[in-house]
Parts: structure tokens; sequence; C-alpha cells
């Protein structure tokens, strides 16, 4: 697998009709690391991740993947977990596993299996009895256990009661970081996410308003992730 | 491959309502025979087994889109690192391989009808079930190209409509209205005519067809519209195909260039 990849927007931004929805955004993505985009309803995380996830093609600007542009077939290194994104119902545990297995060269079964071990999943549940919380950690599994060098996941915590946050981001610190992805998680939600990022971007009407290391946010600004969000996005 | 035939397997599990509302079709069609006299069933058959296969594959194409829309699978699959022509084929060919087994149940169950059912003392429908005995494979082939046509021209057109931006349903509109409009054109023309009708693989039904209109005025708008749709000529036939091959490519490009979630 290859470990980093650089993702880099240049002026993106993008209209619906009369509304912008991400405007002049540029940024390069880290090698690797946990990067929260944080920001209110409404701010452009989606669109941004939609457009980094190649599912999206900008108004203004372009977003490349390793100097080439971003494309829908840029899935072969970005895995994407939208927000409400659904497996088949009709598949249980273990057949979502062997399709993904099929579907995805970069898939190891492993890892899929620990985390399904570790998430104390009845493998032979379809996924259409799963609750919303255990839907999504199906999802954010699968997703982790492919190789790619970059993970996409939209509002993986959003309605979730507490405990099943803390299962899925302890997933993010147990099994993301082996294999040096980078791993960019959207929230609105930040004071549980706070922890365990690395690095943070944040978003106000569609405008990147700040992005730094969560180190140099707690160190040399000595404010705390989810202040500088009151500061930067309200 | 694998994951090709993966996504191709898969279509099969999420059509299984797709699958009773074949079954129910054809038993509608069934018990037709309770309410039609002979003739009208014979006709009435064959018209509903050939336009509802002609539709089968555009109607299994918005089907299987609306099941990924509906379930919230719609992003996985787009995100699925395979070419959209992997994308597109897996869902086509799984509704070709639904098609080809439903044609068979209802043309092998309407060969069976017309052979111990209907009146053997009739003149008219023995010939009509000669006719569609010893056409059987023709029909079949030729309603299932005039099917995989209709089905490529459909999701082509739901991809053009979820590429573009502006002038979406003008442009929808003209791509399914513009090969239609030219064969309007140009289809009395000596040049068109020398282009499609070779190969002629079937007779006219009207051949046998006629005699009943002198008893059934009332069905001839039926009858001409049967007779349009069952004379089968590779001139008609191969250039359907090889349009439709092009229309599945071009679907598979803009899937990967073009399409916005």
């Amino acid at each position: 697998m290859q470990h980093s990849v650089v993702v880099e927007l240049n002026h993106v931004t993008k209209r619906f009709g009369n509304v912008t929805a991400v405007e002049n955004v540029s940024l390069r993505l880290p090698d690797q690391g946990i990067v929260g985009l944080l920001g209110l309803n409404g701010s452009g995380k989606t669109t941004l991740l939609n457009l980094i996830a190649g599912l999206l093609r900008p108004t203004e600007g372009s977003v490349t993947l390793n100097g080439s542009k971003v494309t829908r077939q840029s899935g072969k290194k970005i895995a994407y977990v939208a927000d409400n994104q659904s497996l088949y119902a009709f598949y249980t545990i273990r057949e979502t596993i062997d399709y993904a297995e099929k579907v995805y060269q970069d898939f190891v079964r492993e890892a899929a299996e620990e985390i399904i071990h570790f998430l104390k999943f009845d493998m032979n549940q379809k996924v259409g009895q799963l609750s919303k919380g255990n839907k999504m950690r199906l999802n954010t599994a699968i997703a982790l256990a492919r190789r790619v060098p970059l993970l996409l996941l939209d509002e993986p915590l959003s309605g979730l009661d507490p405990f099943i946050r803390e299962e899925i981001l302890k997933m993010f610190v147990h099994f993301g970081g082996v294999y040096q992805q980078t791993i960019v998680i959207s929230s609105h939600e930040v004071s549980e996410l706070e922890p365990y990022l690395d690095y943070a971007i944040f978003m106000k009407e569609g405008r990147i308003m700040l992005y730094a290391s969560a180190e140099e946010i707690r160190e040399e600004r000595e404010q705390s992730i989810l202040n500088v969000m009151r500061e930067y996005c309200v | 491959m694998t994951s090709w035939i993966a996504l191709f397997t898969k279509e099969f599990r999420a059509a299984r309502m797709w699958l009773y509302f074949n079954l129910l079709v054809i038993i509608l069609g069934a018990s037709s025979l309770f309410f039609l006299n002979e003739t009208q069933v014979l006709l009435y058959s064959l018209l509903v087994m050939i336009i509802f296969h002609v539709i089968y594959l555009p109607a299994w194409m918005i089907y299987s889109m609306i099941v990924e829309w509906k379930h919230k699978t719609l992003t996985h699959w787009l995100n699925l690192p395979h070419s959209g022509l992997v994308l597109i084929t897996s869902k086509f060919v799984a509704g070709i391989a639904m098609m080809i087994l439903s044609l068979l149940v209802c043309n092998g169950s309407l060969a069976l009808l017309y052979s111990y059912v209907l009146g053997a003392d009739n003149d008219m429908v023995t010939q009509a079930v000669h006719w569609f005995i010893s056409e059987f494979w023709v029909i079949l082939l030729g309603t299932m190209i005039m099917s995989i046509l209709s089905g490529s021209q459909v999701i082509c057109a739901i991809i053009i409509g979820k590429s573009v931006t502006r002038f979406r349903l003008l442009l929808v509109a003209g791509f399914l209205l513009i090969p239609s409009l030219l064969q309007l054109l140009f289809h009395d023309t000596t040049g068109y005519t020398k282009l499609v009708s070779w190969g002629m693989l079937t007779s006219a039904m009207t051949e046998w067809i006629q005699p009943m209109l002198l008893n059934q005025q009332e069905m001839a708008h039926t009858i001409n519209v049967l007779s349009e749709l069952t004379v089968f000529s590779l001139g008609t036939m191969l250039p359907q195909l090889v349009y439709s091959i092009l229309l599945i490519w071009i679907s598979g490009k803009l899937v990967d260039r073009a399409v916005q979630i």
C-alpha cells in the first residue's frame, strides 16, 4: 500500500445554483494523522469531503491527488464513509465482509474480522437489522480494514449515544494509526473528538477559518479546540 | 473479474421485489385466458409479452438505481474503486439475465398455451401458433435486442441527467427523442430502407393476421402495433446492438468523469 497521498485543494469553490457551499478553499492534507474537519451544520464540511472523494466537481479551482485531478476513481486511494450511508441491508455482516473482500483489492479480511470481534458483532446478523449506531460502526470497520492512504468520514458520530461515539473513536486510534493513514473526520461535536485529533480544520459558511495542528492550538494558542471553534465558527 | 461477479450477484440479492413483480405480471397475463376470446388471447398475450419485455431493461435500470438511492448505498456504489463501465455493466447484465429468464418462462408458457389450450380447429390460430413456434428463438432474440437498446438509452439518459447542472431536462429529452425523430424522418427513404431491410428473420405477421381483421376491426390498431414489433431483421438488430454497446460505454465514461452525487 502507498502509505501517503498528497491531496491539495487550490482555490476551490463549489456552488449549487445561487448557493456557495465552499468558497475559495486552499489546503493540503497532512501525510498522516487524524484531521478534524469542524464547523457548524451547513458550514460546507460534507461538500468539501465530497469534493475530495471525487463525487463532486468544483465550480472553480482544482482538487488533486498526487498531482492528478481527483475523479470518482480516486476511490482506489480514498475510502469514504458518508453521513447516513448504509451497506446492503440484505447481506449479513459475514456476507458484507465477503463482498468487501471481493470489491476492494486493498481490503484485509483479517483486519475486518479483528475489528468486528472488537465490536462484539454477531457475524450472522443482517445489516438491515442493525441499529443506526451499529451500522455506522460496521461502515467504519469496513473502511478501516481497507489499506488506503486516505479515509474520509462524514459525521460518523452524529446521532449516536456517547458510549458508541467513544467506541468509534477508539477504533480510529486502535486500528487507524497502524497503517499510517490520514483520517479526516467531519463533526460539529468537538469535545469528544478533541483528544484524538492531530490537526483541525475549522469551517464557517464555506470558508476555511483556521487550519492548524492540535499541538499548535493547545500549546501556542493555549486554547482547547472547542474554544477555537467557538471563536472561528460561531 | 471477481469484483464484477460480486457486483453482478449482489444485484440478484437486491432484486427480490422486482422478481415478485415479474411473476405477478406473468400470472396476470395468464389470467387473461378467463376474460378474452381465443383470438384476443392470442393477440393480447403476444403484445403484452413483447411490450413487457421491451420495457423490461429500462424499468430494471430505473428500479436498480432507485433501490441504491432508497437504501442509502448510492454513495458507497459511486465510491467503489472500479470503472463506471464495471458498475453499469454489472447492473445491466444482471437485468439481461433476469429478462432472459422471464422471456423463456413467458414464451415457453405461451407456446404451451397456444399448442394445448387454444382451439386446433381454428385455422387462423393454428397459423399464428405455427408462426410463433417456428420463429420462437428469433422472436426471443429480437425482443431481447429491443430491450437492450431501450435499457441502454434509459441508463444513458439517467447518467446524462446526473452529469449536467444546467438544461438537464432538455438534454435528457433531446437525447431520448432525437434517435426516434431521425428514424421517423428517414424511415421511408430508399437509403434507410436499404440499410435496415436485409437479413429478414421473420415473415411479417400480417400474412396470417390479415384474415383476422375481417372480424376484429376493433383490434386493427393492436394488430398494426404487433406487426411493427415482430418484423425482425439483422439490418435493424445489429445496428441496435452496436448502438446499445456504445451507449453503455458512454454511460461508463460519464459515471467516471462527470456524474456528481
